[in-house]
């Protein structure tokens, strides 16, 4: 029953979450019945564009293919989940693309010099520091949404230049090692590691987010920073743990992809934390905080993945789909600020 | 002769009569002050004798001729300026650009800075001022901005000046620059409305007064011909009637709170009293008398310099709310809507968030649990919704409020702080949430409460501590407690 469970609980706090949207105050009771709108709108735009790629493509719906897909968007995938955290709380994190610079490079630097796994163990550790590093500055300066954009953006900037410094600014190769190559690489019966460590930790973090205190705390935090502390909420903790977190998956996505590529760039995170923040928002979740789920998250990530394959396999050129790109993040803001205008015409 | 005559001016919102019949009428070169407590209708009427709001009906007579004014802009024209209680300077900009802000002298491009200089001299002269109209505002005190702001007002050639609490942020010496200011206007044909919550400053500068209250005129009376009492008793009124419930004497028990010589620098000083198990515990005073202040550090969410408190024995060291409530003290906030509710969520979700734990096994919530909780809260307080699933925006002021109680209940305090728990209710769930408030203290329970309305005070608490500016000025219990002895003691 596992799978049916989690989907219909899915569906049914999706459309909770779109009467928290639905302000007009109609008291009629019918409101369990709503469809979430908002949340349909992504999950109607992946539907027609599976369609629109199999009919496109002979290729596109094969087992191969979407193998392929789903190999592709875990690095963008691992990062949405800890950034649904992040915005859910109100902040953005900003420093993700020096944390898997960083990270990635570290990851094949230890990987050669003290083996595979204290490499995979120390740069976990490394990227939950970063984290706490963050939460903690935020802290200390009583920061808002605005400042988390300058604190993160100023630490990510560090690990940037640390990650070029580390390897005096070249690409480096990672050691042969069967264990490490299998992270990015391996298949457990056909399917690809990466998509099984992708699928766990989405199901550990819509867990956490749906049914225990802490996720619920970062809803009220991110929702009315100073009601959910006056309420007790320790909202600073309750973010500091939601950047750990995000730190920690995003130095796991820098192992999938020093792994995936045997080998490290110091510049492999460049862009990262945008493309991570627009699949997040693409899946709906808004960037004021108190709003959002994992399962909007996979959404967007799915949604951005599928493109990017049609694009490939349609051959459009990695200009247009820049292009492409650019412009699916423009209207997937103004469809979010849409939905927040009809809230306060409510 | 009258410069201005308000003649039966009424204004509602959204079915509240704010004003009623009001007629106000202020002779030509007068300072003539307006009184009231907060609510009064005072700051209502000033907006729209100033174009902020238009009135639903009457007449308004300005230098003899019918005017109405359709925006701020169309009042200034006629000679009319308002300052408001929260000064609108342009921080970056200098002294004079403030004072001719959007009129500078000369074309757009090539602004005639030496006339824009003088003519801002010439202003500042006027009131006193000895500061440069070069001078960027920021590097101003408080009472430099407002001798600013009266330029500014000055520069449009009013010949009516409102100004709303301008003493509220002075003291001593600006105080009396501002009378100096407010007499050699008045001596060049100016006429001011003054508002103000001190009586001090009304005896020693209006010529006249108008008592609001209720959104009433009460009385117009010269100031030579009236005493204290009569304007105390004229603000504060003495209806009590079936408003408030009967309190019946509880027995106190041991003290649970003690608050020693509490400091924070700038906004309070030495504030010391105790609070017992099953006693209310009132706080009296005017805006700015730093009641609030006080009660947030006691709840952990801002810090104090010095002094001590002591819960239940021990030396209370909260860092933050957190902490406050898991040593059994909650805070219902001053700001309903935005410190006390998150009004985007559900009941439920508003009604467990002071604990969390008490929801939850191993951290994961339980739903049931939850659910039960929410619904028991609800049925408890009486609180109108349809379901605990309805989000707190859809409720009504009153509704909203018994849910943050309930909030507060949920946390299992033994203290209760309540900051102005009925402001903005109806007068049915005032008195709903009045009911619940004895009922906590009959069940043992400690309550602070602060709140404007002095009859709310003095229905309900046991005892009442006054504060003016900062320090405690008496505390006040049984027979000894009247509006009369409030006000005294709040305006000392």
């Amino acid at each position: 029953m596992g799978d049916a469970k989690v989907l219909h609980d899915v569906q049914k706090q999706t459309v909770q979450k779109e009467t928290v949207k639905n302000q007009t105050g109609k008291r009629t009771g019918g409101w369990k019945l709503r469809i979430g709108i908002a949340d349909l709108g992504p999950v109607v735009a992946l539907a027609i564009l599976l369609i629109v790629g199999s009919v496109m493509s002979p290729v596109f719906m094969t087992k191969e293919n979407i193998f392929n897909i789903l190999s592709q968007i875990a690095k963008l995938g691992l990062g949405a989940l800890g950034m649904t955290y992040v915005m859910i709380s109100g902040y953005l994190d900003l420093s993700i693309a020096g944390i898997l610079s960083l990270c990635n490079v570290m990851a094949v630097g230890l990987e050669r010099s003290i083996g595979t796994v204290p490499a995979v163990l120390i740069v976990l550790a490394l990227g939950t520091f970063i984290g706490l590093v963050n939460g903690t500055l935020l802290r200390l300066i009583k920061g808002d949404m605005g400042a988390s954009v300058m604190i993160t953006f100023g630490t990510g900037t560090i690990l940037s230049a640390l990650a070029l410094i580390y390897t005096g600014g070249y690409s480096i190769r990672a050691d042969d090692d069967p264990l490490f190559y299998w992270f990015g690489n391996g298949k457990i019966s056909g399917l690809p590691v990466v998509v099984i460590f992708f699928f766990i930790c989405a199901v550990i973090f819509h867990i956490v987010l749906k049914y225990t205190s802490f996720g619920r705390s970062l809803y009220l935090t991110g929702a009315n920073p100073e009601a959910a502390r006056l309420s007790g909420i320790a909202t600073a903790r309750v973010r500091t743990v939601a950047f750990m977190l995000m730190g920690a998956i995003a130095a796991f996505a820098a192992v999938v992809v020093s792994s995936q590529t045997v080998s490290a760039s110091p510049v492999a995170g460049a862009n990262y934390e945008l493309d991570v923040i627009a699949a997040v928002v693409i899946g709906g979740t808004s960037l004021n905080g108190g709003e959002g789920s994992i399962f909007r998250t996979i959404i967007g990530v799915l949604l951005i993945g599928v493109l990017s394959n049609l694009f490939i396999l349609i051959g459009l050129s990695t200009f247009d789909q820049m292009m492409a790109k650019g412009l699916i993040i423009i209207a997937a803001l103004i469809m979010d600020k849409y939905k927040h205008l009809g809230m306060s015409r409510g | 002769m009258n410069i201005l005559e308000m003649n039966n001016i009424n204004k509602s919102f959204k079915g509240v009569q704010a004003l009623r019949n009001v007629s106000l009428s202020v002779e030509t070169g007068e300072v003539h002050g307006l009184l009231g407590a907060n609510g009064a209708g005072k700051s209502t009427l000033m907006k729209i004798l100033s174009g902020v709001l238009q009135p639903d009906g009457g007449e308004i007579r300005f230098k003899g001729e019918k005017v109405s004014f359709s925006s701020p802009l169309a009042a200034q024209a006629k000679g009319i300026a308002i300052i408001h209680q929260e000064l609108s300077l342009v921080q970056s900009l200098s002294v004079a650009e403030n004072i001719f802000l959007g009129r500078l002298h000369g074309k757009s491009f090539n602004i005639n800075w030496k006339e824009v200089y003088q003519e801002a001299e010439k202003l500042l002269s006027r009131v006193g001022a000895h500061f440069s109209p070069k001078t960027l505002v920021r590097d101003l005190s408080v009472a430099e901005m407002q001798l600013v702001e009266i330029a500014k007002a000055l520069s449009f050639q009013a010949h009516l000046v409102i100004m709303d609490e301008p003493s509220a942020v002075l003291s001593g010496p600006e105080l009396e620059r501002l009378f100096d200011t407010i007499e050699s206007l008045t001596q060049n044909g100016v006429t001011v409305i003054y508002i103000s919550h001190r009586l001090e400053e009304i005896f020693r500068i209006c010529d006249r007064i108008t008592i609001m209250r209720d959104g009433q005129v009460i009385e117009t009376r010269k100031v030579a011909e009236t005493t204290r009492e009569q304007i105390i008793q004229g603000i504060v009124g003495r209806s009590m009637n079936e408003e408030f419930p009967a309190k019946d004497p509880v027995p106190l028990g041991d003290v649970v709170l003690s608050v020693r010589n509490l400091t924070l620098k700038g906004r309070f000083e030495n504030i010391s009293f105790d609070v017992r198990s099953g006693e209310i515990v009132g706080l009296a005073g005017l805006v700015g008398a730093g009641r609030t202040e006080i009660v947030r550090c006691i709840f952990g969410a801002d810090r104090f310099d010095q002094g001590e408190i002591i819960y239940k024995g021990k030396p209370l060291k909260v860092k933050n709310p957190g902490q406050a409530i898991s040593s059994g003290i909650a805070l219902v906030p001053e700001d309903r809507k935005n410190h006390g509710l998150i009004t985007r969520f559900s009941l439920r979700l508003n009604l467990t968030m002071s604990n969390l734990k008490k929801v939850s096994r191993w951290m994961f919530l339980q739903r049931k649990k939850e659910r039960m909780a929410g619904e028991q809260l609800v049925e408890q307080l009486q609180v109108k919704t349809p379901s605990i699933e309805q989000l707190a925006v859809n409720l009504s002021g009153g509704n909203q409020q018994k849910v943050v109680l309930g909030k507060s209940l949920f946390s299992d305090a033994d203290l209760l702080i309540l900051d102005e728990p009925t402001r903005g209710v109806d007068v049915g769930a005032k008195r709903e949430i009045y009911d619940i408030i004895l009922g906590l203290a009959k069940s043992g329970k400690s309550v602070i409460l602060i709140s404007s309305e002095w009859e709310e005070l003095l229905a309900l608490s046991d005892r009442l501590i006054v504060l003016h500016e900062g320090k405690l000025k008496g505390e006040l219990a049984g027979a000894e407690a009247t509006s009369e002895k409030i006000m005294q003691l709040a305006l000392a």
